[in-house]
């Protein structure tokens, strides 16, 4: 009997079976895969970044007049960093606030949400005066920084000593207005022309004009006092003060470019006290490509005044330690809670940068805008 | 592969219903999975909103708080103080939810700020409320402008957390709505997936059911053609194909059995023909031998009859008449044999032969006849008294030492004509007269004095041809007394019996009888 021979038929159907367990592995590791990556991205999305959370035993407020103010993002990272040491939580407040409040409305909100402290920009108005010494009376403490607020019952004050920032400024103008009169007596040297006029130095002082507090009279008296004490190299400075409006926003800009435009009576040092104008003069001049032709003076050691000083479009700044007084801040609400006393008076050190040390603030800096 | 082994053992129907099972289990694995991941994903964006709508609530409450007070402080209205306390209740208890604790998530800060503003402002609308009741104008009044001016921050905070919230949310949105997207693709292309492999799987065992059908009726077609010599086909699954398959093989085997035996029965009969065939042929040589036969005693009549012409020409008339009886026996023996004769021709053989016998024994039988003459014309087989003659000779009177004597009778006995024969010989012994009469003794040597015609060859010969038994006797009285045999022919018919007379065998058998 003839026997069938092994016909392809189930060499075939293994490979079809073969083919057909290897797609259902496919398909469950597909599967399985999916699933895992699908679980995976809800909890990424459940998840609202709860993984840093910390809970704190204080919860401090700032308040600021300007929070934009790249010293104060600087002085509240300090802040932050020795409140987490001291397990205290300090807010800036009004920061994410859909509508923007004044620091009276901002210190009334940190009073009634029983604040365990408040750090304030201070002024000297009433109604500020006065909400200090509310606080007080709530059992908030305030201590305020950079500006104070006398007689207001604040329980210290940490800010710079403005009589001596006044004489570094003093020192600066002077130091500049050699340069300049060094560098025009080799050029009259050259041109065989001489004028007396010449030596006339040109100095504009750039204040805030809604400041209230004497700290800028303090500062510009300072300033003066030291150029006079120079004697000799007085004579030919004519200073100039400009009050800067910055009721409206973009005023300041404006303001600085109609002065750096006025070529009659350009001056030829600008002095600015805070970091906003000092950036705004910078960049004005550089946009009108009279880098070179004024000396600036500036305020505070954010990356561009580096950057300005070390391109030579910035004379010097003068900056004030935003460590030293972000720390004195928390440091001193913190003693007045803890203890119930504290000095009345936290000075924070300023220094002065220039072309000659700008290159180790700028690899100190590496992108943080803080000394 | 173990699954396929037991699928293969199953039965199309089981095979069927599992494999819609399978692929409905399959697509409804799919939908179900689909169905979770879009059930998470619902889940999640209420989950994500939640925040909003409680803050919006939460808002709504506020503003019901507000303007029951402010209602109140302007008309006194008890539904409205009603209202107002339904209000701080509802708000009380919303703001109870938020958070308390101090921590550097900007929102629960702004949580704990709102709850503590809340608190401020209900205690602040309390009193107000308070001094409203007691009339103190003064005090409400400014109340009312502190708790506005606290409903304004509270409010704003509300504002700009929900804000805030909504800002994660449509991040996280954003990122659910990435996922739900590539979700949708992951549900697609497994939907699809499945699909394709449910195609293939149904194509996979509707081809395992096809497949061997449509191999198993081209077979049949080699079969409905004749090809018996197909391959059988190798049962690969027990379900009812496989059945189908081993019935079909059965058949084609047992076709092919059926064909074989046929065919080995036509060689059969082929054969068997074919000898047939040999066996006329053989029969037909031995009839023409037979003739051929035949034709030698004629020579040897004729040649017998130119010697007694001789005889008789040279005058020795002894001779003459012996070679005349002689040649005149042996024709008869020659020409009769086959054929029916009168009683007077044998009666006449019977003579020629004890003529013959007294030449060569010298007169020593005593022959005898009493004959009826009017029986003498019937017609009887050849060669039946001449035999039985022979066998009182040989047998009866032989060797005995008086005179022998042989008597022959022919006479009319009832409606028979009987024709004795009898001798004075050594007679026979009844047991062997019952042998002779049953035909049990054969002999097979030719006694050398015979004519080759046997004593049962007579009987058999007149048992065919008058379809009698009582044709035949021998009787013997005792030994030494002789032996009578009579022969009894029916005489109602002329003696002319049936077809089958005289075609006995011609062959030399002779009775022995002993003594």
């Amino acid at each position: 009997m003839r026997k069938s021979k092994p016909s392809g038929l189930p060499r075939k159907e293994k490979i079809l079976s073969r083919i057909l367990l290897s797609v259902t592995f496919i398909m469950l590791l597909a599967t399985m895969v999916s699933l895992i990556f699908f679980r995976r991205q809800m909890r990424q999305v459940s998840k609202p970044s709860d993984a840093g959370e910390r809970v704190y035993d204080k919860h401090y407020a700032l308040i600021v007049d300007d929070p934009d103010d790249p010293m104060w993002d600087a002085v509240y990272q300090h802040m932050r960093a020795v409140g987490d040491e001291k397990n205290a939580y300090v807010e800036r407040l009004g920061d994410n606030l859909a509508s923007t409040y004044g620091k009276a409305d901002l210190v009334r909100i940190a009073i009634e949400s029983r604040v365990d402290g408040i750090i304030l920009e201070g002024e000297e108005s009433d109604e500020i005066t006065a909400l200090i010494y509310k606080a007080g009376l709530e059992g908030i403490p305030v201590v305020t920084v950079l500006h104070d607020c006398v007689g207001s019952g604040r329980v210290s004050f940490v800010g710079i000593n403005n009589y001596s920032f006044g004489n570094e400024y003093g020192n600066l103008i002077l130091k500049a207005a050699t340069e300049i009169r060094a560098n025009r007596s080799a050029q009259t040297d050259q041109e065989d022309s001489a004028s007396s006029v010449e030596d006339v130095v040109r100095v504009l002082i750039l204040l805030d004009g809604q400041s209230q507090d004497t700290s800028q009279s303090i500062v510009y008296a300072a300033v003066q006092e030291n150029i006079e004490a120079a004697g000799d190299a007085a004579q030919k400075l004519v200073i100039d003060t400009e009050r800067i409006n910055a009721t409206s926003v973009f005023r300041t800009e404006e303001r600085i470019r109609d002065i750096v435009q006025n070529s009659e009576n350009l001056p030829d040092i600008v002095v600015c006290l805070n970091e906003q104008n000092t950036a705004s003069v910078y960049q004005t001049l550089v946009d009108q490509n009279k880098v070179g032709e004024i000396y600036v003076i500036g305020y505070f050691d954010s990356e561009m005044i580096l950057h300005g000083i070390e391109k030579k479009g910035i004379y010097a700044t003068v900056t004030i330690g935003a460590q030293q007084m972000g720390s004195y801040c928390v440091d001193a609400l913190d003693e007045y809670v803890n203890t119930g006393y504290v000095s009345d008076y936290f000075p924070v050190d300023f220094t002065c940068i220039n072309a000659e040390n700008v290159e180790e603030y700028l690899k100190k800096g590496d992108g943080n805008e803080t000394d | 592969m173990k699954l396929i082994e037991s699928l293969k053992s199953t039965s199309i129907r089981v095979k069927l219903i599992f494999l819609f099972i399978l692929t409905s289990t399959l697509i409804f694995g799919v939908n179900i999975y689909v169905y979770i991941n879009l059930n998470a994903i619902i889940n999640h964006v209420d989950e994500i909103y939640a925040g909003n709508v409680a803050l919006t609530e939460m808002e709504e409450t506020l503003e019901g708080v507000h303007s029951a007070m402010s209602e109140y402080l302007k008309t006194k209205n008890t539904d409205a103080l009603e209202a107002y306390y339904r209000n701080v209740q509802d708000f009380s208890n919303q703001t109870m939810r938020l958070n308390q604790t101090i921590s550097n998530n900007e929102e629960k800060v702004m949580e704990k700020t709102i709850r503590n503003l809340s608190e401020s402002y209900l205690n602040m609308t309390n009193e107000t409320v308070q001094a409203k009741r007691g009339r103190n104008i003064e005090k409400y009044v400014a109340g009312y402008e502190n708790a506005a001016r606290l409903f304004r921050y509270i409010n704003t905070y509300i504002y700009s957390l929900n804000n805030e919230q909504f800002k994660d949310s449509s991040v996280n949105y954003n990122a659910l709505l990435s996922s739900l997207r590539l979700s949708e693709y992951f549900s697609l292309s497994i939907l699809v997936l499945i699909a394709l492999f449910n195609a293939f799987l149904i194509l996979l065992v509707t081809r395992s059911i096809t497949h061997p059908l449509l191999e198993l009726s081209k077979r049949a077609d080699s079969v409905a053609k004749g090809e018996l010599d197909v391959e059988l086909m190798t049962v690969e699954s027990k379900d009812e194909i496989g059945v189908l398959t081993s019935a079909f093989n059965k058949m084609v085997v047992s076709l092919r059995e059926y064909i074989d035996q046929i065919r080995i029965r036509m060689e059969l009969e082929n054969a068997m023909k074919e000898r047939e065939l040999m066996m006329t042929t053989h029969l037909k040589d031995a009839q023409l031998k037979y003739l051929q036969a035949q034709i030698n005693p004629h020579f040897l009549f004729n040649t017998l009859n130119a010697g007694a012409q001789l005889a008789m020409m040279e005058g020795a008339d002894r001779t003459n008449k012996y070679i005349q009886n002689m040649a005149d026996f042996f024709r008869y023996n020659v020409k009769k044999n086959n054929e029916k004769v009168t009683i007077s021709q044998e009666i006449e053989l019977v003579d020629s032969y004890i003529y013959i016998l007294n030449v060569r024994f010298a007169g020593d039988i005593h022959f005898e006849k009493e004959l009826d003459e009017s029986l003498l014309d019937l017609t009887v087989p050849s060669m039946i008294i001449q035999p039985v003659v022979e066998n009182s000779v040989n047998y009866g009177i032989r060797n005995i030492e008086w005179e022998g004597h042989i008597r022959v009778s022919l006479y009319r006995e009832e409606n028979s004509a009987c024709i004795c024969v009898e001798d004075n010989g050594i007679g026979i012994s009844p047991e062997m007269i019952t042998k002779i009469m049953n035909r049990e003794i054969s002999t097979s040597d030719v006694s050398a004095d015979s004519n080759g015609v046997g004593l049962s060859n007579v009987i058999n010969r007149l048992k065919l041809f008058f379809g009698r038994e009582d044709i035949f006797t021998i009787e013997s009285p005792g030994e030494n007394l002789g032996t009578k045999a009579t022969i009894r022919i029916p005489l109602d018919q002329d003696g002319e019996a049936g077809s089958q007379a005289g075609e006995e065998s011609t062959g030399p058998e002779e009775e022995k009888e002993k003594h």
